[in-house]
């Protein structure tokens, strides 16, 4: 399973890195923005991303719809510090396989990897 | 005006942080109003900028050590740069921030964390702190912080 990992902050982007690394996913690609992700994703489309929402250039809901327009079938998870419910009911209509808010411990990452793993 | 229930959701959001991330409670002292003519930045500094119902700006500064010791806690092992410390700084500040709208409601809109050291202190402007600003003393593991908040509805 490819994995594309997209958020702004650099420290969360090699901690997923570091915390999927006993799931063997082959991580594809690390993008600090979404315009930078939507790059990437078009170019290695992964089988699953985490999604950061709070973004520069392109937000993550934005990212969320067209990179579910190129793959529907892509599982997308979004990690954000945004904690109002009506955020990650947003995220999850528009297609979003799990909605995990910061911050998040080594094994909550592993728990949703898993879950949304089983699913696939 | 900001209320004292509002001031108190970042009290509680910068203290459910740290207990989650480093297990280690963090020390909150008693909010003060800024005085403008004191400097309190430190090192590193994380500002965002609010909009929505409630506008103006919040910031977290700190000491090298502090956010070394927070960011060993998730990159066991990493190296430390000012990238990685201010980066730390803006994480920090985001979380608060984005966790602080569970309670402030969906139009609690956050800006992407603008990052600041001592050496480029540019761009604090960049954001308005709203009067009365409150700055929040914090100290952890030995080292001092400030979470200091400026809004108004």
């Amino acid at each position: 399973m490819n994995l594309l990992i997209v958020d702004d902050s650099e420290i969360i982007r090699e901690a997923i890195e570091e915390w999927v690394k006993p799931l063997h996913l082959n991580v594809v690609g690390l993008a600090c923005n979404g315009r930078e992700a939507l790059e990437l994703y078009e170019k290695t489309l992964p089988d699953m991303v985490t999604l950061d929402i709070t973004m520069p250039e392109i937000d993550g809901i934005t990212a969320l719809d067209l990179m579910l327009k190129i793959n529907p079938d892509a599982k997308i998870i979004i990690i954000s510090a945004l904690a109002a419910k009506e955020v990650a009911l947003t995220a999850l209509k528009k297609g979003a396989a799990s909605f995990l808010v910061k911050p998040f411990t080594r094994d909550e990452i592993e728990e949703v990897f898993r879950e949304v793993l089983e699913e696939v | 005006m900001m209320e004292q229930e509002q001031l108190k959701v970042f009290m509680d959001s910068v203290s459910d942080y740290f207990i989650k991330m480093t297990g280690l409670p963090i020390e909150i002292g008693v909010p003060y109003l800024l005085d403008e003519s004191k400097n309190i930045l430190q090192n590193y500094t994380g500002v965002i900028g609010i909009s929505g119902k409630m506008r103006g700006a919040i910031y977290i500064t700190a000491d090298g050590d502090l956010l070394y010791s927070l960011m060993l806690k998730i990159m066991p092992g990493g190296q430390r740069t000012d990238k990685r410390l201010v980066g730390m700084a803006g994480e920090l500040a985001n979380t608060i921030a984005g966790n602080a709208q569970k309670t402030l409601g969906k139009e609690f809109y956050i800006s992407i964390p603008m990052l600041l050291t001592s050496e480029h202190p540019g761009g604090m402007n960049t954001f308005t702190l709203e009067a009365p600003t409150f700055v929040i003393p914090l100290r952890w593991d030995g080292h001092q912080a400030s979470l200091v908040v400026g809004l108004r509805k």
